[in-house]
């Protein structure tokens, strides 16, 4: 059964088509990923998932929702947490704090409790913040997690937005480019990272990732993007071959070696 | 942690000396006058810098604010004989409740859209009180007795300044709490990145406005508190000069820190106090000193007191440098081997 159900999706930016007509369904359990050239439209995808771009015709369903009815800081809320391929940290927050706003809306209080401290308010902070360093060290970053992210290294910053979602107890996790940005070993690690989510925890996974190595042993299905069009969809080996795909990357029918 | 050590320290010798300040025999009732001054400059900086400094919200017209605390305060004591006890908290309600409506454009102007907005307010209003005659007395003012609590009348200003300390220590603490909470957080995400803010369950118009309303409650209970103090008001105690000079304390203390709120009402109010003789010059020497402190110390006064902390604490534990540089990730910029457009 599909989680998530993009269907028709358009959205165009003055006159040109960011997406025009796309459809997929990410099956409950998947590790999906959404490859194609710079500018393809993958990351317009997530932004229209994610409400922060209105699309201009189209629908989006999730588990039974229509998300094009919520409003962008209610997405989370129905379990689909997300990462930035550029980075949306708080750079003047540690980064526990930073990991801890993803548990924003699971921390139940009122600003009156919290403000006159009682204990209750606490109790609630406390656990968030248990799970938050939880996250952290299973992202092998929990030595960062009292520091301010504004002075860490990208990567160690992938792995401090990665937690923040996970904090968020999401079923469809979104990574726009989760491996940019590091060395060979923090890939493989991330990617047994990614594959234990879905395994242990249930998580659905939709990434876009340019590290084809990476995509194609990790994910079950792919949806390749070209100028804002889907141009295939199947296993990673079907895609592969795809002479639609090779043609997006390569350009017309020249022999280049695909980079593994 | 060393620098909460360190801290505690400090923290220990501020309440002492804010304890026992009006009690040095200075014999001037001005002293005594200008630290109660002092403490309700810190109330409304505090709020201002929670506005600022921690949501990035701009207001540049927060006077207005401590005038709505001011007048609301004063007319309940004045008009309606409530006692002082439901007057203040009723003047923070009124004063929240506006700076929620003030909140409403906020979730829609940013930056210099949003700081006209607020400057026409602070302009606005204190218009407003003065031809509103009937119930604010126009130019004339207001004269407000001195706060009754129970049977016990505060004359002194003594007597005031410990109840304005209570009161200071009190909005400090609440501040506090609500800066390590899920709420300080989704305030500084609001400064830091709106997307990620959103993405995360934030809701911004709700941060945006529950920030103006919080401030404006700061702002509203200082007014009301300064309306005591002095015994009288008159609409132009709240114009853009005063808006103006919460500003440059939070600037020159510290922005997104209560030790900094503290610390710039602090040396503002001495500077203007030390001054006072001269406005023009008082003027002048803020401008500066606000500009110099955004170029050289973009952190504050409050910046030297904590580097010194650090400091003091890195020279504690020499040899255990602290947390281990920066994780053994790479830094790549870009490093995307993805096959490119030929």
């Amino acid at each position: 059964m599909a989680l998530l159900e993009v269907s028709q999706l358009s959205v165009r930016f003055g006159g040109l088509f960011a997406l025009s007509d796309v459809s997929f369904a990410v099956p409950a359990g998947a590790i999906m990923g959404l490859i194609g050239p710079n500018g393809a439209g993958k990351t317009t995808a997530f932004n229209c998932v994610t409400r922060i771009y209105a699309p201009d015709s189209g629908s989006i369903r999730f588990d039974g929702h229509d998300l094009l009815r919520y409003r962008p800081h209610e997405i989370i809320g129905l379990g689909i947490a997300r990462t930035f391929q550029n980075l949306e940290l708080c750079k003047r927050l540690k980064s526990i704090d930073n990991v801890m706003l993803g548990a924003h809306t699971q921390i139940k209080n009122s600003l009156f409790s919290v403000g006159l401290g009682l204990p209750r308010a606490h109790a609630s902070e406390r656990e968030a913040r248990k799970r938050a360093e939880e996250a952290l060290e299973l992202m092998g970053v929990s030595d960062i997690s009292e520091e301010l992210t504004g002075g860490l290294p990208y990567g160690t910053l992938k792995m401090v937005e990665l937690a923040r979602a996970l904090v968020a107890r999401p079923r469809l996790l979104l990574l726009d480019e989760p491996a940019a940005g590091l060395n060979t070993a923090e890939r493989e690690g991330l990617s047994r990272v990614i594959r234990r989510l879905r395994d242990q925890s249930g998580i659905t996974v939709l990434m876009v990732e340019h590290d084809m190595q990476m995509v194609m042993s990790l994910c079950e299905q792919i949806v390749v993007l070209d100028f804002g069009k889907k141009v295939a969809e199947g296993s990673p080996d079907q895609v592969k071959n795809d002479p639609a795909v090779i043609e997006a990357y390569l350009g017309e029918a020249e022999p280049v070696a695909v980079e593994t | 942690m060393p620098k909460w050590l360190g801290s505690y320290w400090v923290t220990a010798g501020v309440a002492i000396l804010a304890l026992l300040l009006p009690l040095l025999p200075t014999g001037s009732s001005y002293f005594s006058y200008m630290l109660n001054l002092t403490i309700i400059y810190c109330i409304a900086a505090l709020g201002l810098n929670l506005l600022i400094g921690i949501a990035g919200q701009i207001s540049l017209g927060h006077a207005a604010f401590m005038a709505i605390g001011a007048y609301s305060s004063s007319l309940l004591i004045t008009k309606l004989h409530v006692p002082f006890l439901v007057a203040l908290p009723a003047a923070a309600i009124c004063s929240g409740a506006i700076g929620f409506l003030m909140g409403l454009p906020a979730t829609r102007l940013h930056g210099p859209y949003l700081a006209l907005a607020t400057i026409s307010f602070g302009t606005a209003l204190p218009e407003m009180l003065s031809r509103w005659e009937s119930v604010t007395g126009g130019h004339a003012g207001i004269i407000v007795p001195k706060p009754q609590i129970g049977p016990l009348i505060l004359r002194s200003d003594l007597s005031l300044y410990y109840l304005n300390l209570v009161i200071l220590v009190f909005l400090m603490w609440f501040a506090a709490n609500l800066l390590r909470s899920r709420y300080g957080r989704s305030w500084q995400s609001l400064r830091e990145s709106e997307t990620a803010a959103q993405s995360m369950g934030v809701n911004l118009s709700l941060a945006k406005t529950s920030a103006f309303a919080l401030s404006a409650v700061y702002a509203g209970i200082a007014g009301s508190l300064y309306a005591h103090l002095v015994g009288f008001i008159s609409p132009v105690d709240f114009n853009a000069f005063m808006s103006s000079q919460l500003l440059a304390m939070i600037v020159v203390g510290g922005l997104a820190s209560i030790g900094g709120s503290i610390t710039g009402a602090a040396a503002l109010t001495l500077l203007l106090a030390l001054l006072s003789r001269s406005r023009g010059w008082s003027l002048i020497v803020e401008g500066v000193l606000v500009i110099v402190t955004v170029w050289f110390l973009p952190g504050g006064l409050v910046s030297i007191g904590r580097s010194l902390l650090q400091w003091r604490a890195r020279g504690r534990s020499r040899g255990g440098h602290g947390p281990a540089g920066p994780a053994s990730a790479v830094r790549k910029e870009v490093s995307r081997h993805g096959i490119a457009r030929s």
